[in-house]
Formats: C-alpha cells, structure tokens, sequence
C-alpha cells in the first residue's frame, strides 16, 4: 500500500487550487522537502497545470517536516 | 465517491469536460441525455457524504464560464436556471438526492473564491485557414489574402481589445499604402498625404475574423488586385518576405533603408503596435501571383525588432518654412534647390506632387517663401545621420504668378550636397 500527496511547481499554483475548489478555501499551503524515497507522478488537469502526486509508502511520516506557510 | 447523481430528476448525466481534477473530478462540466449542460463544483466534504452545485447553462454560458469571461462563482450566483444541490453518500447511490435552491440558500463556503476564473482557450468563431486554404482561396477570389494571426496572452476567447487592434489595423494599412507607393513610384512622397492613386491600389477591406487566436483576414478591396498581380499583391508580398527576415541576418538594415523613410517608419509602427499585444504573432499571405507565404514573430522577437528598427529608421519630419531664393529647378526630375535669403543655407531635394505645378513656374533667382521638410535618416550600421529635404509649397514674395513655362526651368546648378546646418 501507499498514500499519495499533492504538491504544486509553485505557491501560486497551489493557491490557485485552493480558490477553484470550496472545500479546500480553509486549507492551508506547507512546503517542504521532497528528497528521499518515493515516485512522482505528473497528475495535472486544464485548471490545475502543475499538479503532481507524490507517491509514498503508507504510514510515511515525511510530511511531518513541512512547514505551514498560510 | 461518486460526483454524478443517479436517479434524479436531473436526468441521466455524463461528465463532458474536466476543468479541476484533484483525486477526482472537481469542477466539471456534464450533460444530461436531453442536452441540458450543467456545470458542476464539489462544494462540501462531509463524513459519509459529499455536497455538490450543479447549475444549467446554456452553450454561450458555457463558453464564457470556460474562457474565465464569468467567474465560477457567479455560475451558480447567477445562474440561467435554478440551482441544484446535490447530496451525494461515499456509499453507494441509492441515497443519491437533489435539491432545488433559491439563490439565498447558496452558502459563502460552497463556492469558489470570488476571483477564481476558468482560463482555458475557447474559440468562438471558425478556425483560420491554413497557408494553402488561403492561398486556395486567394486563387478564386481572384485577390490576394493577408491573414494577421494575434496571440493575446490575456485573452481565452476569440475576442479582442478594439482599441488595440485599431491601432494594429490602422499601421498595417498605412504599411500597405508606402509598400505599394514604392511599387508604383522609385521616390513616392516622403511627407504629406499620398496621392489617391496610391491608396486606391492599397486600400485593403477586413474580411474575416477567426480562431486559433484572433486572426484578421484581410483582403484587396475589390477591384484593385487583378489575380496578384498589383501593388497591393507586391506589397504583401514585401511585407512577410521583410517580416520573415531574422534578427541576425546582417541585410535586415539595408532591406529597412530600401522602403525609404516613409515606408521603413510605417513598418516600425506596425512591429511596435504588434509587440504591444505581448503576444505571438504571424503573418499569412495567399495569392494568384506568388502562392503562399508566412512568417512567425515571436513576442521576442517583435520587442527586439521594434528596438532594432528605432535605431535604422527614420525620424518623424521637420517643417522648415523659410524666405529662399530658388538657384535651381529641374520639372522632369522633379528636383529642387532653395538658399535660405538670412542664413545662407542651401537647400536641395524633391519636389512633392503638390509643390509639382509652383515649381514648374517659378523663376530662378526670384524669392519665394518655401516650405520644405527634413527628415533625418540615422544609419545604425554606420552612426551617420542624413538629411533627406522635399519642397512641399513654393509662394513667391510678391504673390504673382509664376509665368516661366515648365521647359525653361531645367537648368541646374552643379553643386555639392547641401551643407545643412543642422
């Protein structure tokens, strides 16, 4: 098994997303380090050009070292 | 999850277009089996359901939602129809429902931020056609076709800023008229209105208006292009031949000189008025008399170009009105020359067409109060400035009528190139 975390090439881009989609308006943005083990996808679609998914193994506590930024 | 409601009387729906996706489809657009189009957002996450806004909108609707003409908010806060809400359980559909809204049961925090807008290019109008259609439809119009492709960044619609196409449609015609002037005439005018024997032959007619882009189609009037072969078909022909010429190519300042400083300053408006859009452009041209043409402008390489061209062109003419004794006079040649009676000052060049019928009278030796113009040539290749004069009226002091015949005023003054004192 493994989980998947969504990531952006900008901050501009993941705040663009957070606009598009109500639920995710009282999200906040972390960044992060994303060396080490784990595959990048590119998983974009028209209004959401940089999205990628970073697939980890389940239960990766690797998220924990990002920071909140807003 | 699921993002379609079963079994409602929405109809049986299916998604046409994903605009968001994110672990699924987000912001969508979908159809039910009658044709009615829906656009679509998740709105809330629930423990065991999901929310989710549906509202119908008509084809133009939709057009202008996808190109970020309406924002996706204003989709469901002003709707064409009602509003529907959609409460859909994680498990299963058989729990699917939907509800009509009024506009005040929207919640704030179902909807998208107030400035989030779709950007996706939508066309609006037919695709342009492609260098051989045009060139194709060159042929049975018996005309020569010119099609101006404009990229605006800011624009996902095949609409355009009229104010700036304007200005792009107004240089473009004013580099089709001294393009042509220098087909019809080895030393057109260089100040003043051109002769309507030249604008006649130029005058081109906007034609079409076409996607991919924006793409004005432009057309000789009818009438004026004979099957290509006319001024107006040399001078298309000139004009993406010059605009196909790269930045490096050490022949691009001496193919700016060759248009003369009228027609190398009307093509240093068009390049500026181009990279004004900030945008990719290209130039397509079809015709009888010499098949199809293109040339690609990058934004890049619009900016260099409008740099590169302030430096070889011409600046814009001087008036000079001054008491001169005319010392010479050549009618066939259509020459000129003046001495400034306080200065000293001499003065030589072309006679203009309007200037033609004064100096065909006038008398050497006698005064005249002179107009002329002067237009400086800067040659980037090798720093030297020219001084180019044309004598635009010639009035003699006392007003009599000048009485010489026009055969008698060919004697000329051997002399050296007017010393300007500029």
């Amino acid at each position: 098994m493994s989980m998947g975390l969504s990531v952006f090439d900008t901050k501009e881009d993941a705040e663009r997303t957070r606009k598009s989609i109500p639920p995710f308006r009282n999200k906040s943005i972390a960044a992060g380090s994303i060396d080490g083990s784990g595959l990048m996808q590119a998983t974009p679609s028209k209004g959401n050009k940089t999205h990628r998914t970073w697939w980890r193994p389940e239960n990766d506590v690797q998220w924990t070292s990002f920071e909140v930024k807003e | 999850m699921s993002w379609l409601p079963v079994g409602s009387f929405l109809g049986e729906l299916e998604i046409v277009e994903v605009f968001v996706d994110y672990d699924g489809p987000r912001i969508f657009s979908c159809r039910s089996a009658t044709e009615q189009s829906y656009i679509a957002t998740w709105a809330s996450e629930g423990d065991d359901h999901d929310l989710w806004l549906y509202a119908p909108v008509s084809p133009t609707r939709l057009t202008a939602v996808r190109s970020g003409g309406v924002k996706l908010r204003d989709a469901f806060l002003h709707a064409e129809g009602f509003v529907y809400l959609a409460n859909l359980p994680h498990a299963g559909t058989d729990g699917d429902e939907v509800k009509t809204l009024a506009k005040s049961d929207i919640l704030e925090d179902w909807l998208p931020d107030a400035d989030f807008g779709l950007d996706i290019d939508t066309p609006t109008t037919d695709t342009a056609a492609s260098p051989l259609e045009l060139e194709r439809t060159a042929v049975q119009e018996g005309r020569t076709r010119l099609d101006l492709r404009v990229h605006l960044p800011e624009y996902f619609r095949t609409e355009a800023p009229t104010r700036r196409i304007g200005g792009i449609l107004l240089a473009l015609q004013t580099v089709l008229d001294n393009f042509s002037a220098l087909e019809i005439d080895d030393t057109p005018p260089q100040a003043g209105p051109l002769p309507s024997s030249i604008t006649n032959a130029a005058a081109s007619d906007l034609v079409s208006l076409t996607a991919a882009s924006f793409v004005l189609g432009i057309a000789s009037t009818d009438g004026q292009d004979l099957f290509g072969g006319s001024p107006f078909s040399s001078a298309v022909d000139h004009l993406v031949t010059l605009a196909g010429v790269a930045l490096e190519d050490v022949e691009l300042p001496a193919s700016v000189s060759k248009l003369q400083p009228r027609g190398a300053r009307s093509y240093r408006q068009l390049i500026r008025e181009l990279s004004l859009t900030n945008g990719d452009v290209s130039i397509t041209a079809g015709s009888p008399n010499f098949g199809s043409r293109i040339a690609k402008l990058s934004a890049e390489k619009l900016q260099q170009l409008t740099k590169l061209l302030e430096g070889i062109t011409a600046q814009e003419p001087v008036e000079i009105r001054s008491r001169m004794v005319l010392f010479a006079a050549n009618s066939n040649r259509k020459r000129f020359g003046l001495r400034d009676v306080e200065t000293d000052v001499e003065y030589q060049g072309t006679v203009s067409e309007a200037a033609d019928h004064q100096v065909s009278r006038a008398t050497l030796g006698d005064e005249y109060d002179a107009t002329l113009t002067e237009i400086t040539t800067y040659e980037g290749a090798t720093g030297e400035s020219k001084f180019v004069y044309t004598l635009e009226q010639l009035v003699h002091v006392n007003g009599e009528p000048n009485d010489e015949p026009a055969d008698a005023l060919t004697a000329w003054r051997d002399s050296a190139p007017p010393q300007s004192a500029h």
